[in-house]
């Protein structure tokens, strides 16, 4: 902690350095050059594991002795002594018990492992004191059908002891099912193995964390009846999507009511369905796929504010992308709401699960088996933490009755927080229906009415036309600037999910939030300049009807960027390998519809049939692609 | 008129060659122990039977040799001791059959009457030899001064119990000739499977093996099984030509993840196949000795047993792992998927297939050497199940321990098979494939059943605690 606290004082020297180069370097910013990087304030540290060992993560904890405890996907737990390599050292990795059948969760209480297995959660104990248990008690059996979707996560433990578990719905015939009982469910289980179905409406509840009230939230993953991914609270006896689970609902123990016939199959959105259908809720914050991740993983509670300045926060994962995004709660009129920002990516493997070290830094548990994901490592364990320097980010966004409130880490620059172009406004949800994943739907770009500045320069409050209850607001300050030295936003575009609008509070217009004029502006700002580096290249030969920024921006809503980039081999291939391939524009349309995931045996993510592309555009991606042929 | 019988000939001829052809490439040919039609008048010493008396504990005494057939024995004696040859004469071959050792006995497989693999009691021997059950045997060359040279040992010693039924599975190719009768390539054992496991991977030889029926080297030659070594018996013969290498699909990958138990036993929980069933809370324990065992943890049901390699787990840890089934390495010993213990009305009642809701297992603990003791709670009385490789390593032994008073008609069912035959005070010998060695103190009594025969005890009556052994 001291060293943090001394890079602060460096870097806040080195913040009043800034201020007498800025409009010296202002050009050179822009230009992309010397702008900060995640890696800038957060170093990802890889930890050594031995070449013998297959560390495909399932679940991660640490002992009161500080010792990483890591369960792994093919069934060993181990002890890693000294993870923070700590005097220069390789950690030690010592098996405390192995032949657990994919265990995904790992808990420690008071000198016990809780452990949950495909078929049963179990209570590791050392009896003997030799470093190994030698006690494996069935705490809880769980039934099921032999199917590889059937996982079990957790435990976690509640507010009041209970263990929090969840278990994963099957694959059945082409769609996700409930095949045994309570697969698509959060069950609460106590140390004596009691168990209560808590809530259902899950697909593939891969994670689940608690709140700074503690409340319990979960993960989700695209697929079918569920849009995208997202994280929600989850509260006893709550329907949340996927119907499968339902099928349990007239057993004695549910505490749910509704059956599977009371949820249409409209593509309607959710929270629309949710408001008609008593028992069901919304999400709480969508992670619109693949804008913020593709496969929603851990959730952790920052509950000391030594990551940066994000106490309260959650972090959560994603394994596909390999990234950890941030999340900021607030609660309106009862109603769990957010926004999801970007937090660090560039992780080595598929992100799986996050433990908190004791010296604030954050363990990254990776596997990427059976799941492709950016960070093309089979598996791996890494740890980061915050160099103590301030990011310039928007720390937390609330709703207003109006429009928005941006809280800053760092003042901004007031001439580029009050132009109206430094922001961009969307609002779109998905649909909710029985097909895998869906469409950004309704989507509308509301006007801004007003800008208001805090004095601190901390906030800045944007009002605008129109704000819509139940939709996800895409906000994006491209254009804002820190103060001290006039950096754009380390991470410029969040997601707030707004259930619920907050009642009163309208802000009154006058001349101190009236929006600015153009020429006002452009006598102190320049013009963002758009960064496109193959824009040059490929408008040569794209045919003459469609413009590079138009195929980026299909690319970007049909969400082909969550998983291709165009020269980087990422969860799926880049588009100029696809390019090698010489298959014809109509052939790529084709493979857009119904892939072949068998020319691409390398990757082990199957590409989903993507039919929400309309054929123009379908058409003009594949195009495109065809004009990286080398 | 004249036409129209041509196409019934001819289509009668195509589809003669049609289904030669089928026969040919799929299905296998059985060479009958109906008598000994099929092989060059055998000496006396060969005998057509359904079934005889045999042991792991002594020699064989064959006093009793049942009527019936199917099972070609070799009663062999200093006097006479003559080889089994077949008429056919094979070229490439994929062959398979059962054998039994009698304990110590020696014998062997002559493909073309030439290329030896060898039949011997090498059961619980630790480094096998070419001399050893499975092993190519030597070549021998007294004029060219050679004498013993080329014997392959076999890759694991993966043999059974004398007086138990051992399977053997042998891919062979034969030495091929140009035009001019020159040799152009040497015979080959593509690959050979003792009781399931492969022992031999592709190893050619270069010519005939000791003893064997010829000197020289030719396309075809019969089958030979020695005949002046010792007692065996042979059963069940087959053989097809081999089947070309199909792609095995995509989803059933193997070898590529396979654990072997180094030091400390090995636990596993996995799905398994069990008759056809996929059952889901299996635990499987392999034993640095090589013995293995698999057991639904729900049930207390001992599943199978085995010997060699523990276990492929490829559907579990490649990739995604669809399939999430272990994979037994080398034929198992199938046992039973029903409870260990059970309550009866009488001692009449049938067995049943589900555990008693009163029964709930607790999970187990490991002893100082790695292996399960498994915890039941039966109607608020703790069990234990204790199943310990024996220090010898013929077999398992297993322990039932009752803590605790129980007053209702709790048994265990120790055996349960076609045929139960009793060959000594405590041994009994179960369908050929394994043998049952029980303390005559807990009084356990054979019934028959619709489908064959039980071996049960009563458990809470006659002792808290039974202990028998799996010998195999």
């Amino acid at each position: 902690m001291k060293t943090k606290l001394l890079n602060r004082i460096i870097s806040i020297f080195t913040l009043v350095l800034n201020i007498c180069y800025t409009s010296n370097a202002q050009d050179e910013k822009d230009s992309g050059k010397n702008l900060p990087k995640e890696e800038d304030y957060y170093e990802i540290q890889t930890i050594q594991i031995p070449e013998s060992i297959e560390l495909g993560v399932g679940g991660m904890t640490f002992t009161p002795n500080g010792k990483l405890a890591v369960s792994t996907r093919r069934g060993e737990v181990w002890m890693i002594s000294n993870p923070y390599q700590l005097g220069g050292t390789p950690p030690n990795f010592k098996l405390f018990a192995h032949g657990l059948h994919e265990p995904l969760g790992l808990a420690y209480k008071n000198g016990f492992f809780y452990v949950s297995q495909r078929p049963e959660l179990t209570r590791l104990k050392d009896v003997d004191g030799d470093g190994m248990a030698d006690e494996y008690k069935t705490v809880y059996p769980f039934d099921i059908m032999g199917n590889y979707h059937e996982y079990a996560y957790g435990p976690r433990f509640d507010a009041e002891g209970n263990m929090i578990v969840t278990l994963n719905l099957a694959w059945g015939s082409g769609r996700m099912e409930s095949l045994s009982k309570w697969h698509g469910w959060m069950l609460k289980i106590t140390e004596g193995g009691e168990m209560k179905p808590f809530a259902t409406g899950m697909r593939s509840p891969a994670a689940f964390g608690l709140n700074a009230e503690g409340d319990a939230f979960y993960a989700e993953n695209q697929g079918g009846w569920i849009g995208s991914g997202y994280i929600t609270v989850v509260e006893e006896g709550d329907f949340i999507s996927h119907p499968a689970g339902l099928r349990w609902s007239d057993e004695v123990k549910s505490p749910v009511k509704l059956k599977p016939s009371d949820i249409p199959d409209s593509g309607k959105p959710q929270f629309e369905i949710a408001k008609g259908t008593p028992g069901m809720k919304a999400p709480s914050v969508w992670i619109p796929h693949a804008f913020m991740g593709v496969s929603t993983s851990d959730i952790v509670l920052d509950t000391t504010g030594e990551i940066g300045p994000f106490k309260n926060q959650l972090f959560v994962g994603d394994q596909g992308q390999s990234l950890i995004n941030r999340v900021y709660l607030e609660k309106i009129r009862g109603v769990y709401q957010g926004a999801v920002f970007p937090f660090r990516s560039g992780f080595s493997s598929g992100v799986f699960r996050l433990a908190w070290g004791s010296e604030g830094d954050l363990f990254i548990g990776m596997t990427s088996r059976g799941w492709g994901s950016v960070g093309n490592e089979k598996f791996g364990l890494q740890k980061l933490s915050w160099n103590g320097k301030m990011p310039f980010e928007i720390k937390a966004i609330r709703a207003k009755s109006d429009g928005f409130e941006l809280e800053f880490t760092q003042p901004v620059d007031e001439i580029t927080a009050r132009n109206p172009e430094s922001y961009v406004l969307r609002t779109f949800t998905y649909k909710y229906h029985s097909i895998y994943g869906s469409p950004m739907i309704n989507e509308a770009v509301p006007d801004l009415k007003a800008i208001d500045v805090s004095e601190d320069k901390m906030h800045v409050r944007l009002v605008f036309d129109q704000i819509r209850e139940g939709y996800i607001h895409e906000i994006e300050a491209k254009g804002i600037k820190s103060l001290l030295d006039k950096y754009p936003l380390l991470h410029k575009t969040a997601y707030y999910t707004l259930n619920r609008i907050p009642s009163g509070d309208f802000l009154i217009l006058s001349e101190k939030n009236k929006l600015l004029t153009k020429a006002t502006v452009t006598k102190t700002m320049e013009e963002g300049k758009k960064k496109n580096i193959a824009k040059g290249q490929a408008n040569k030969t794209l045919p003459k009807t469609v413009s590079f920024e138009e195929v980026q921006a299909l690319l970007r809503k049909h969400a082909c960027v969550a998983c291709h980039k165009t020269d980087e081999k990422a969860v799926g291939p880049s588009f100029i390998d696809i390019s090698s391939r010489k298959y014809s524009t109509e052939r790529i349309m084709e493979l857009i519809y119904k892939p072949e995931p068998e020319n691409w045996p390398e990757y082990a993510t199957p590409m989903p049939r993507m039919r929400n592309v309309p054929t123009d555009s379908a058409e003009k991606i594949a195009q495109w692609i065809n004009t990286l042929k080398k | 008129m004249i036409s129209n019988k041509r196409t019934k000939y001819l289509v009668v001829f195509i589809a003669l060659c049609c289904s030669h052809t089928f026969s040919q490439e799929t299905t296998y040919v059985d060479i009958p122990l109906t008598d000994f039609r099929a092989f060059n008048q055998p000496d006396q010493n060969w005998v057509i039977t359904s079934d005889f008396d045999s042991d792991f504990t002594k020699p064989w005494n064959l006093k009793r040799i049942k009527p019936g057939s199917g099972v070609a024995l070799n009663n062999y004696s200093e006097k006479t001791h003559g080889h089994l040859v077949t008429n056919k004469e094979f070229g490439d071959l994929d062959l398979e059959f059962d054998f039994m050792m009698d304990k110590g006995s020696n014998s062997g497989i002559y493909l073309q009457g030439r290329y030896e693999i060898q039949l011997f009691d090498s059961w619980l021997k630790s480094n096998s030899t070419y001399a050893d059950c499975g092993g190519i045997y030597q070549r021998w060359n007294e004029e060219g001064g050679m004498k013993g040279y080329e014997g392959v040992s076999p890759l694991v010693n993966a043999s059974y119990a004398p007086g138990l039924w051992q399977h053997l599975r042998i891919i062979f190719k034969a030495p091929k000739f140009d035009d001019k009768g020159n040799k152009v390539a040497n015979a080959r054992f593509n690959e050979v499977y003792l009781n399931g496991v492969l022992i031999h991977n592709q190893v050619e030889v270069s010519g005939p093996t000791r003893a064997s029926l010829f000197h020289d080297e030719k396309s075809l030659g019969p089958l030979m099984f020695q005949g002046d070594h010792g007692k065996v018996a042979l059963r069940n013969i087959r053989y097809r030509s081999i089947q070309k290498n199909v792609g095995k699909g995509k989803n059933s990958k193997s070898g590529i993840n396979i654990i072997k138990p180094i030091k400390r036993p090995y636990l596993l929980r996995s799905f398994i196949m069990f008759k056809g069933e996929k059952l889901n809370k299996v635990i499987s324990l392999g034993h640095p000795s090589g013995l293995s065992y698999a057991y639904n943890l729900e049930k207390g049901a001992l599943l199978k047993v085995w010997r060699g390699n523990f276990m492929d787990v490829t559907d579990m840890w490649h990739h995604r792992g669809q399939a999430q089934l272990a994979k037994p390495l080398g034929n198992t010993i199938s046992l039973s998927n029903s409870p260990a213990i059970a309550l009866l009305s009488d001692f009449h009642e049938p067995w049943p297939d589900s555990i008693a809701p009163s029964m709930v297992h607790q999970g187990y603990a490991l002893d100082k050497n790695g292996v399960p003791k498994f915890t039941f709670n039966i109607c608020g009385v703790n069990l234990t199940d204790y199943i310990v490789p024996l220090d010898d390593g013929m077999g398992f032994e297993r322990t039932l321990t009752l803590n605790g008073e129980i007053d209702t008609n709790l048994y265990s069912r120790i055996i349960s098979a076609e045929s139960i035959v009793q060959i000594s005070k405590e041994v009994y010998r179960v369908d050929g494939n394994y043998y049952v060695m029980i303390d005559k103190k807990f009084q356990s009594k054979k019934r028959e059943t619709k489908t064959g025969q039980e071996l049960l005890v009563n458990i809470g009556k006659v002792s808290s605690e039974i202990t028998y052994s799996i010998i195999y």
